[in-house]
């Protein structure tokens, strides 16, 4: 590590020798600081912190000049709020980097983020709120040598919270390269006609070193050493077409052999697609959209189970939903399979009709469902499971007979009249524990409602109120049972200051104490500064951004956050 | 200009696709049968169980040796035992011992193994002929002369429990080896570990063979003698099959992949003979064989 930084600081501290006017540059930055303190409340499970306080923050800080860029992001977790992974503890720079433009190159060296196409084989990105960051460190270079041509070049390894990735050969070596072709750009002829087409292509590989892995025969006592590949290659080919009102996106991805943790450590090759079509007008929109994975946990290190070092991203095609109880059963992407469909549309009845009054209406339908894919399971290893085995077989286009995911919701949002604006939503939820690891447990079926109403008071102010309601007949889990419902009333002021009060309640928990989440809040923004204050109880639950999830512990306290930029 | 662009598009592909091979290539792929690094001698690779057991079996070793002027006659009822028996019995020829050591009288005719001796020395068959009979440790010895052989069997048959069933496939394959599947059943709970050991034994060897007794053949020696049952070399002997207890009802399938001993003279005249023993006592639970097509 200390190498590294000696080495970032030398390229820093050398730049001078061969750029001028540095110092002419542009400075930015953002700053954010959370604070927690939760007492021990035994009736919700919030657990005692001996620390009294936690605290997680992070300031980044990007230096520009011209074509030339750096950047540093120093992070603390002193130590890290609840439900942030214990080996965040400690501060230090997390992320620092160098990069500039020449010519056709951008050369970026240190920590960078990229994603090549949808993710399916290489995605390096942060997600703050689940804890998640595969920064890559090493090398980055994109080059675009014409107009419509754009191709990176990555190589480097991924963040594992404070570990030196570079003192061990227990972190995977990620190289990758992505090409993409913009026809329309490229080729003159094309340049204004309606039909729009992108086309690209990644190779992404992992270097991880052989380990010693046996599959021991319990009864015999034999043991055979399982065979790792060191080099676990992937391809992925997508287009992009548009033409007019339609839109279709769509990748294939094949990863090589890649026995893991997480697949059970099976050879069998892994294979995602990804497809989404839209048509798209004034008032009226469509999009639907399936996908299949397959086997495509993609890590650079093999025993790796949880949400870091993963080198791919693989998207979720269930709805993303603000109001909480719409988000208490979420849905996790099962990487090792699942078929997944989703549709939405969108209508908006004009203004001065029947149904759309004086200011129109906006409709959205969503529907959503992830199954099992149909697995057929092969041949067993001599100690009787499927390790060091191909695992299974799997048809392509057949799904699997496990629902893990399916939901359905409507959504209403109307302007009642100049100082009043309604959204209503029902969502009818059917939740299978096992797709969040939890299985035999029973399914879920939820139905759940909101309604949204904003008044406007005067030009700036508004107030708020916010009514929700879970129905539910099943018992799930510590954070999830029986019927719930929740009332919010918030107030805004010239749009710098807010007080909210919310209630939570458990009214329909046939198993414990009918509790009331409760939580008080205000917020101030000073020009690019705001500060919010809460008080109040955290319901245990998951957290799912994406398909990627954490478990969120419960608490009952005070949390406190600034947020700064400049 | 418009050569220049071309040259640019051209290198620029060529650089593509010669960084995509690389990184394509830099991908390792496993074949099926390499996933996992068996034991030596073990094999991923199956072939069909066509030999299968359902009653006990009795394995009769005959510790014999060239020099033995007396094994001819042990062979001979080695034979009539097998007539007697049927597929209760499997026979196995141990040449071992000072009796077995070749030399220019039988045109140095070799028959000798290293496990067969360390047997010969383990169970003290020293004056032969001598017999085992399913390695049964009989008020101490393990061994029997050729006359009670067939009391000793008949004896074993009907005492020895029937704790398990030993189904076999065999298969010859290209580069001088034989495949051997084995499914071994357990009828009983067993609650000691269990070896199991996989052989060729072959028949139809012609050689030398001296002789005391003329009912036999020729004295003091059959020139045109004709061996059966000979072990040969390259066996496994004693792989772990169950290292601690073993529940009724379960079936071990394990494969084996054995060398074929050069000195084996017609493939066709050989079969694979696989016995379970006890590892405490030694004694055999169970044998099977199998012609090798």
């Amino acid at each position: 590590m200390k190498k590294v930084v000696f080495a970032f600081l030398f390229l820093f501290s050398s730049f001078p020798i061969f750029s001028q006017g540095i110092l002419g540059g542009r400075v930015t930055g953002n700053f954010q600081m959370d604070f927690q303190a939760s007492r021990q409340d035994s009736v919700i499970g919030a657990e005692k912190i001996n620390e009294k306080v936690l605290m997680n923050a992070f300031t980044n800080i990007l230096y520009t000049n011209g074509d030339f860029t750096m950047g540093m992001r120093f992070e603390a977790y002193l130590n890290p709020i609840l439900g942030f992974d214990k080996q965040y503890k400690g501060a230090g720079l997390a992320y620092r980097f160098a990069s500039y433009k020449k010519d056709f190159l951008e050369i970026t060296a240190g920590n960078y983020y990229e994603q090549f196409g949808n993710g399916l084989i290489f995605r390096s990105y942060e997600e703050r709120n689940l804890g998640l960051d595969n920064a890559m460190d090493g090398l980055r270079i994109v080059a675009r040598p014409f107009e419509g041509v754009a191709i990176k070049g990555i190589i480097g390894k991924q963040r594992y919270y404070w570990e030196d990735i570079w003192a061990s050969d227990d972190f995977g070596l990620v190289r990758g390269l992505d090409a993409e072709i913009s026809l329309n750009s490229l080729i003159k002829k094309m340049n204004n006609s309606p039909l729009q087409l992108i086309l690209g292509g990644s190779f992404v590989s992992v270097y991880n070193k052989q380990d010693d892995r046996f599959v021991i025969d319990p009864i015999s006592g034999d043991s055979y050493k399982m065979n790792m590949p060191e080099n676990i290659g992937s391809a992925a080919a997508r287009v992009a077409i548009s033409y007019k009102a339609f839109n279709l996106n769509a990748e294939y991805a094949k990863k090589g052999e890649d026995p893991n943790a997480v697949n059970g450590y099976i050879f069998r090759k892994g294979e995602a697609a990804y497809i989404t079509a839209g048509y798209s007008v004034k008032g009226f929109g469509v999009n639907v959209a399936a996908k299949r994975i397959d086997n495509m946990s993609f890590k650079s290190r093999r025993s790796e189970t949880g949400n870091m070092l993963n080198v791919n991203y693989l998207p979720a095609l269930t709805a993303q939903h603000t109001y909480s109880l719409f988000a208490m059963y979420p849905y996790a992407t099962q990487v090792n399979g699942e078929m997944g469909i989703q549709a939405d549309i969108m209508y908006k009845i004009k203004k001065k009709t029947f149904l759309g009054g004086k200011y129109g209406m906006d409709l959205k339908l969503n529907y959503s469902r992830a199954t099992s894919l149909d697995k057929n399971m092969v041949n067993k290893n001599p100690a009787g499971n499927y390790e060091g085995t191909l695992g299974y077989e799997s048809s392509f286009f057949k799904m699997g007979d496990e629902l893990y995911f399916e939901e359905i919701n409507f959504e209403v949002n109307k302007k009642l009249s100049n100082n009043y604006k309604l959204l209503l939503m029902y969502s009818y939820q059917t939740f299978n524990p096992i797709a969040i690891g939890h299985y035999g447990e029973e399914f879920v079926y939820a139905n759940v409602f909101a309604a949204d109403l904003t008044q406007k008071i005067g030009k700036r102010n508004s107030l708020r109120y916010e009514l929700q309601l879970l129905f539910t007949e099943q018992n799930y889990g510590s954070w999830a049972l029986g019927n719930w419902l929740q009332a919010t009333m918030e107030f805004n002021l010239k749009g710098n200051f807010f007080a909210s009060a919310t209630d939570q309640w458990n009214y329909g928990n046939k198993v414990g104490e009918k509790v009331h989440y409760y939580n008080f809040s205000i917020g101030y923004t000073i020009g690019t500064t705001r500060i919010q204050l809460s008080y109040g109880k955290q319901r245990e639950g998951i957290i799912c951004i994406g398909g990627v999830c954490r478990m969120v512990p419960a608490s009952n306290g005070l949390f406190a956050t600034i947020t700064s930029s400049f | 200009m418009k050569i220049n662009m071309k040259e640019n598009i051209k290198s620029i592909l060529c650089s593509i696709v010669l960084i995509s091979l690389m990184v394509f290539l830099s991908c390792d792929n496993i074949e099926e049968d390499n996933f996992l690094v068996y034991p030596k001698g073990q094999t991923s690779q199956s072939t069909p169980i066509t030999k299968n057991t359902s009653k006990q079996r009795i394995l009769l070793e005959d510790y014999t040796g060239w020099k033995c002027t007396n094994c001819p006659r042990a062979a001979q009822k080695a034979a009539e035992l097998i007539t007697k028996y049927g597929e209760e019995l499997v026979v196995m020829a141990v040449h071992s011992t000072s009796w077995a050591t070749p030399s220019a009288a039988n045109n140095n005719l070799d028959f000798r193994t290293e496990y067969g001796e360390k047997w010969a020395d383990k169970f003290s068959c020293t004056a032969l002929p001598t017999g085992l009979i399913s390695r049964i440790n009989s008020s101490g010895t393990f061994t029997n002369s050729d006359a009670t052989w067939d009391n000793k069997i008949q004896e074993a048959l009907s005492l020895k429990e029937h704790i398990m069933d030993i189904n076999l496939g065999v298969e010859l394959k290209e580069d001088n080896k034989v495949l051997v599947s084995t499914e071994n059943v357990f009828l009983k709970p067993v609650s000691y570990p269990t070896l199991i050991s996989i052989m060729i034994v072959e028949s139809g060897i012609k050689g030398v063979q001296l002789n005391g007794d003329a009912t036999f053949g020729a004295v003091p020696k059959i020139e045109d003698y004709t061996f059966n049952h000979v072990l040969r070399k390259n066996a496994l002997i004693d792989y772990s099959l169950s290292s601690n207890g073993v529940e009724s009802g379960t079936t071990i399938s394990k494969n084996y992949i054995l060398d074929i001993d050069n000195d084996i003279k017609d493939i066709e005249n050989c079969e694979v003979i696989v016995f379970v023993s006890n590892s405490q006592t030694s004694e055999i639970v169970q044998v099977n064989h199998i012609e090798i097509q």
